[in-house]
């Protein structure tokens, strides 16, 4: 559904910065049922990712990235409509950055898969500090914590969070990912009890069955 | 080898720099400009009053004691009419050189690095409140539904109050429904039976004789 050709123009209204023919693709392509994951790996999530090297290899600025964010993000509520009219399988999951994490598109990619497969989330944004996270368990109390790393320098962050977290919640299953853990060693993890590196889809959707959620699959 | 350097330098400065220069006269009329500065007001300039530039100037001396400021005074804000349309603000430092007067803008980095750090949080915030709030447009649609509401005019039977089914043919009896299995079926509530006091003295008028 996402020929190259179609992708290779998204790319370029997104780098102009042209949200509203970026809009049109994402409808046209959601109008054709596109699947959501579809649409935000192979359509977002590679954009982004292309944009992300194209400023390292200083050929973008750092605020064309953030535009480029930007518009994602907004471009992102054109699907909600389809991913909020899911049945309810009475699981929740909160979803968020560690303090200091700006980058919130991967961890509300998340939080979206998870409402598809009919689980209530709290998604709490970027830059999530410790006591407000804490404070938002304790209220909503869910089945599942998902926490965002995109950048490996905030590892200490990550640490210091499942470390607040393990202080209440011994058992309270933790999901990991994000770009951050191409970097980091495999066994960054291993330290940790309950807490696993999710970094795909389907591996997500995988790891629902343990809840009992079989809709993933 | 200075005059060259002087040269690439002015030559960088004119051409890629991204300040704003205005060359004028005594009379405050622009002769000259640089490429950044043409670039934004969307013209050379040359002619035109530099007050004609600047948004709604209105300083009581004129520019005149601008000119006259110590040159260690902080710079001057002042904001400028832009082809885009929309007002840009540059910080701004006066020179007096004789015959012509010379004028320097620039942006404060500072002001909008932080600017663009404040935009991407409040996009983010704006974004994420988007998403909450059609998650919640969704459950109240949801809950919507399971609402049913009964309104207009109902066809009632005067003697035993059975109603008729809307559009149905009325000669047939199958058409009327009891009130009670009418309502059930048209909204949320329930019946629970029980026997008002002038029914109960009709039905059972030995149980509840009258004073």
């Amino acid at each position: 559904m996402i020929t190259e050709a179609l992708y290779q123009e998204y790319l370029s209204l997104l780098l102009e910065g042209n949200k509203a023919g970026c809009a049109r693709i994402v409808a046209k392509l959601i109008a054709d049922k596109i699947d959501l994951e579809t649409l935000y790996l192979a359509l977002f999530k590679r954009s982004l990712y292309e944009i992300g090297d194209m400023w390292a290899d200083n050929k973008v600025s750092v605020a064309t990235e953030h535009l480029g964010t930007a518009i994602t993000e907004g471009l992102m509520t054109q699907a909600y409509p389809l991913i909020f009219r899911q049945a309810h399988v009475g699981k929740k999951a909160v979803v968020a950055c560690v303090a200091n994490e700006y980058h919130q598109i991967g961890g509300k990619m998340v939080a979206d898969v998870l409402e598809l497969c009919g689980w209530d989330t709290y998604f709490l944004g970027a830059n999530v500090p410790d006591e407000g996270l804490m404070t938002m368990l304790q209220d909503k109390k869910p089945h599942l914590l998902c926490l965002s790393l995109s950048l490996s320098t905030n590892i200490g962050h990550l640490d210091q969070t499942i470390r607040h977290v393990r202080g209440q919640w011994a058992k309270l299953p933790i999901f990991v990912g994000g770009k951050a853990f191409d970097a980091l060693p495999a066994n960054v993890l291993d330290a940790y009890t309950h807490v696993k590196l999710v970094n795909s889809f389907p591996d997500l959707k995988a790891q629902l069955l343990h809840f009992g959620d079989h809709r993933g699959q | 080898m200075a005059s060259n350097v002087d040269a690439a330098l002015i030559e960088y400065l004119r051409l890629h720099a991204s300040f704003l220069f205005f060359l004028l006269d005594k009379n405050n009329n622009i002769i000259g400009t640089n490429q950044f500065t043409a670039k934004i007001i969307g013209k050379d300039g040359i002619g035109l009053s530099f007050e004609n530039v600047l948004v709604d100037f209105c300083h009581p001396h004129g520019l005149a004691g601008f000119f006259s400021r110590d040159k260690d005074a902080p710079l001057v804000p002042l904001s400028v009419n832009t082809a885009e349309g929309l007002p840009r603000t540059f910080y701004f430092m006066f020179f007096d050189l004789g015959d012509v007067r010379a004028v320097f803008g620039d942006m404060d980095y500072d002001e909008v690095d932080k600017l663009q750090r404040q935009f991407i949080l409040l996009n983010g915030e704006l974004v994420n409140t988007t998403r909450e709030l059609q998650k919640k447009n969704v459950e109240l649609e949801n809950a919507l539904g399971k609402v049913r509401t009964l309104e207009g005019i109902l066809p009632i039977c005067s003697k035993c109050k059975k109603i008729r089914i809307e559009g149905a043919d009325p000669r047939r009896q199958d058409n009327w429904l009891r009130m009670e299995k009418y309502i059930e079926g048209k909204t949320q509530a329930h019946f629970s039976h029980g026997v008002c006091p002038d029914c109960m003295d009709k039905l059972y008028p030995m149980m509840h004789p009258k004073p």
